[in-house]
């Protein structure tokens, strides 16, 4: 069930009706029944699979939390190691046993062995990254006595399988939901109404901007060698902001959603086109699996605090496997390691940079120079988001060639046909409305970085003001969102990690 | 329940208020924007008449809107009349068009154009698609009621019910279409007015057309009649009865290559038998072609298409018909 489906539209008004209308110690487990549902209108056969997830963390969180009250150091190890064992064995087999023996089989042939493998054509469960990433950290944390083993099952089963934020994030910490899921949350009507305004808002960035540059990205990236360098590089470009919105806005309906049933979402993304560098970019780009790999796999590994060279090279494992987390293929491990490269390469030359700006005598605190390191930040988080949205390695190589090679600086400045954009699929007057929704969108942005209030501003403005800006909200979606018959049913891009 | 009421009052009618003016806002989107036809013209019209206004009410598919001229209706009986008819409607579609109708106008007569019984006209269980426009338009055009979610629970598979009640979905496309708006724009200002449910085409049938059915083979195989036609064909025979509603069965015209290229002996029987068995009146105009004054000239002058009739034909048509019925009640 997508957000974006008619199915979820008479979900959610069902589910919140009857969370508010049945007595308050029940509300959890309709809350889990609706979970469940949720989750097997997908597939009910995946239930079996998230119902094993939550069985193994659970029974271990307890196994593990017993031991850490009796002191057994040695056996509470076990039971982890067997957690993670199940967690990353379930991971591996739905998403990276194929990609595992096709690197194995391209890597003999390129000794001239040719091995022949089992094929496995497994589908993957939708959210699987998410909640047996969610199912590890409540074991991480339970192991590392931050918080007490949850003895509630279902309690338990909740927190994996909280419909909100199930199949695509955010990745919630057992420190932040857990306590929520045992709290009474009364019927307000000021958080609904946030709630519903944050939900709107994410289907204005899913519908209206990022389906509409799917159809421009997904043309190019389709038919790459039909199009020149600039197109291809503004497909890009767009890609960001397809991406962006795509995940941001599954994560703004996700908060929202939990906002209205009384919970409060880690927030996901703080205007990360707004980063002065790559390591700012990634503090506000997809926070709950940042802060995951900070907290369980780069501080491990010794974080910051081991010396420079092991600094850079827990740097580029995690942000390897994060690539990895994201997909199965080498241009997503490319991906997870550009962006590690951009930081390390960033760290090397700090002081060299430091000292060519003071002998060039170049301001650093004006606006000029915040938007000059944004530009290039963002320049360099795209180079690298080619490689996530191209097919594979081959295709992005040679995109990039193409756009060094093939420029078409003069059919892209062509007066009667500007980018060249009646030839790739997107009509002009479609093009319009994305260039407004996307200055609406970076303005929005801007406002959240300077920790504006949005919220409270229109909240304190007149009611017909108010409702101006919600029936504009509202008719912006149902208008110009990129939906309905004519349209497949866009699902999210964070589903397929 | 009474406490949320009570701590909460204003907004909730607030609430209230906020969602019926987008309730409104949202119709007047699909106004704008639905792609219309003259299904939707038809059906815009239709409820701009004055209750109690119309006393013989024409339904059917292109046939019934093809071959009845109110004027001459008119005329003959001193009747208002209406056409309710659309491209290819069923007995199913035909069926809740007249439960509809009926919550507006109470016609002492209701004609059926006996070819909407044809199988070919079963959208959802037959071959054609679930997603038809002419279906849609019938349905959309209708005001949202029980009678049009019954009309869409009979005719659309349940994944597709949202599809079917939500036409914004479907239309909200057009906001770039300029001539749709503009169109729509005209219809609600002006073209209303002058709309009329009746539209034969002025054209003669071409030599193109004529040609399908000249010296085509005979084909013995009798048409069918689906059970769905048949179930809604006796529903509506049993609502005629019950609003006290003269019902008459007509089967207008077809080209005379056509008809004897089917076994349409075969198929009218089968009409007549299901008119005999609810106690109705069946006229086949294809039994009268002198009566009606269509003689072999006249099928290049009188027809656009082997199935439709022009102005022409359809005046000589609606005067034989009327002539038929009503004469033969007096």
């Amino acid at each position: 069930m997508l957000f974006n489906s008619t199915g979820f539209l008479i979900f959610f008004p069902i589910v919140v009706l009857c969370y508010f209308l049945i007595p308050r110690k029940y509300r959890y487990l309709w809350l889990l029944a609706a979970s469940y549902y949720f989750y097997a209108s997908w597939n009910p056969a995946y239930l079996l699979l998230i119902f094993a997830t939550t069985a193994v963390s659970w029974a271990g969180g307890l196994l593990i939390d017993r031991d850490n009250r009796r002191g057994k150091v040695h056996s509470r190890k076990w039971y982890l190691a067997l957690c993670v064992i199940w967690n990353l064995g379930v991971l591996f087999f739905f998403k990276y046993i194929a990609f595992i023996i096709n690197a194995f089989t391209d890597g003999m042939a390129l000794f001239g062995v040719s091995v022949s493998m089992p094929v496995y054509d497994v589908v993957l469960p939708v959210g699987i990254s998410f909640y047996t990433f969610q199912a590890l950290g409540y074991v991480f944390d339970v192991y590392r006595k931050d918080i007490p083993a949850e003895k509630n099952f279902l309690r338990y089963a909740l927190f994996i399988s909280f419909f909100p934020q199930l199949v695509a994030g955010p990745i919630e910490r057992s420190k932040n939901l857990m306590h929520q899921l045992k709290e009474e949350h009364c019927f307000d009507l000021e958080r609904i109404k946030s709630g519903l305004l944050l939900m709107g808002w994410g289907f204005f960035q899913k519908l209206v901007i990022a389906d509409r540059i799917a159809i421009l990205v997904t043309e190019v990236y389709d038919n790459y060698p039909s199009y020149s360098g600039l197109q291809i590089c503004l497909a890009t470009v767009l890609f960001a902001f397809q991406i962006y919105c795509d995940f941001g806005g599954y994560s703004d309906i996700a908060v929202g959603a939990a906002r209205v049933l009384g919970f409060n979402l880690t927030k996901n993304f703080k205007s990360p086109y707004y980063a002065t560098s790559v390591s700012e970019f990634w503090r506000s780009w997809h926070i709950s699996l940042t802060t995951w790999f900070r907290d369980y796999i780069y501080i491990p590994l010794g974080g910051n605090r081991c010396g420079r060279w092991k600094k850079y090279r827990n740097i580029l494992i995690t942000f390897s496997l994060s690539g990895l987390w994201h997909g199965a293929g080498w241009n997503y491990v490319i991906w997870g390691l550009l962006n590690g490269l951009y930081q390390v390469v960033g760290d090397m030359t700090k002081a060299f940079r430091g000292k060519l700006k003071e002998t060039l005598n170049i301001r650093t605190d004006c606006g000029s120079y915040r938007l000059l390191q944004r530009v290039i930040t963002f320049a360099f988080v795209d180079i690298a988001w080619l490689f996530f949205r191209a097919d594979n390695m081959t295709a992005a190589c040679r995109m990039l060639r193409q756009s060094v090679t093939n420029i078409g600086l003069l059919t892209f400045f062509d007066p009667n046909n500007i980018f060249g954009i009646n030839t790739m699929a997107l009509p002009q007057k479609d093009f319009l409305v994305l260039l407004v929704s996307l200055i609406v969108l970076m303005l929005v942005d801007y406002w959240k970085k300077q920790k504006a209030d949005i919220r409270g501003i229109l909240e304190r403005q007149n009611v017909w003001f108010r409702w101006l800006v919600y029936y504009g909200l509202i008719f912006a979606i149902v208008i110009f969102g990129v939906y309905g018959p004519e349209y497949d049913a866009s699902t999210f891009i964070y589903f397929q990690f | 329940m009474k406490k949320l009421w009570t701590q909460h009052k204003k907004s909730w009618l607030g609430i209230f208020l906020f969602l019926l003016i987008l309730i409104v806002l949202l119709q007047r989107a699909v106004w704008l924007l639905y792609p219309s036809n003259d299904i939707t013209y038809t059906w815009k019209h239709f409820y701009t008449l004055e209750r109690g206004e119309t006393e013989i009410l024409i339904v059917g598919n292109s046939h019934a809107y093809a071959s009845f001229n109110p004027d001459i209706i008119s005329e003959m009986t001193g009747k208002s009349s209406y056409i309710l008819a659309s491209n290819t409607q069923n007995t199913v579609q035909t069926y809740f068009n007249v439960k509809e109708a009926l919550h507006y106008q109470h016609p002492d007569t209701i004609i059926l154009e006996a070819f909407a019984l044809d199988e070919n006209n079963n959208w959802r269980y037959g071959e054609t698609f679930d997603k038809d426009w002419k279906k849609e338009s019938n349905i959309d055009g209708m005001r949202f009621g029980i009678c049009k979610l019954e009309a869409v629970k009979e005719q659309y598979l349940p994944q597709n019910w949202a599809y079917a009640l939500l036409p914004i979905a479907r239309c909200h496309g057009n906001w770039a279409s300029v001539e749709t708006i503009l169109a729509n724009m005209f219809f609600m200002l002006e073209g209303n007015k002058q709309y009329t449910p009746f539209h034969p085409s002025e054209t003669k049938m071409s030599d193109e057309i004529k040609a399908q059915y000249d010296g085509a083979e005979y084909n013995p195989v009798a048409k069918t009649i689906s059970e769905t036609n048949i179930n809604h064909f006796h529903k509506l025979a049993q609502l005629c009865r019950e609003e006290n509603i003269t019902l008459y069965l007509v089967m207008a015209p077809m080209y005379d290559g056509y008809i004897r290229s089917i076994n349409y002996d075969g198929y009218t029987d089968k009409i007549a038998e299901l008119a005999q068995s609810e106690g109705l009146r069946y006229l086949d105009c294809n039994k009268y072609y002198d009566e009606i004054g269509l003689t072999a000239q006249d099928f290049e002058d009188l027809y656009t298409s082997y199935h439709h009739l022009n102005k022409d034909g359809a005046d000589k048509v609606t005067r034989f018909v009327f002539a038929a019925l009503y004469d033969n009640d007096r």
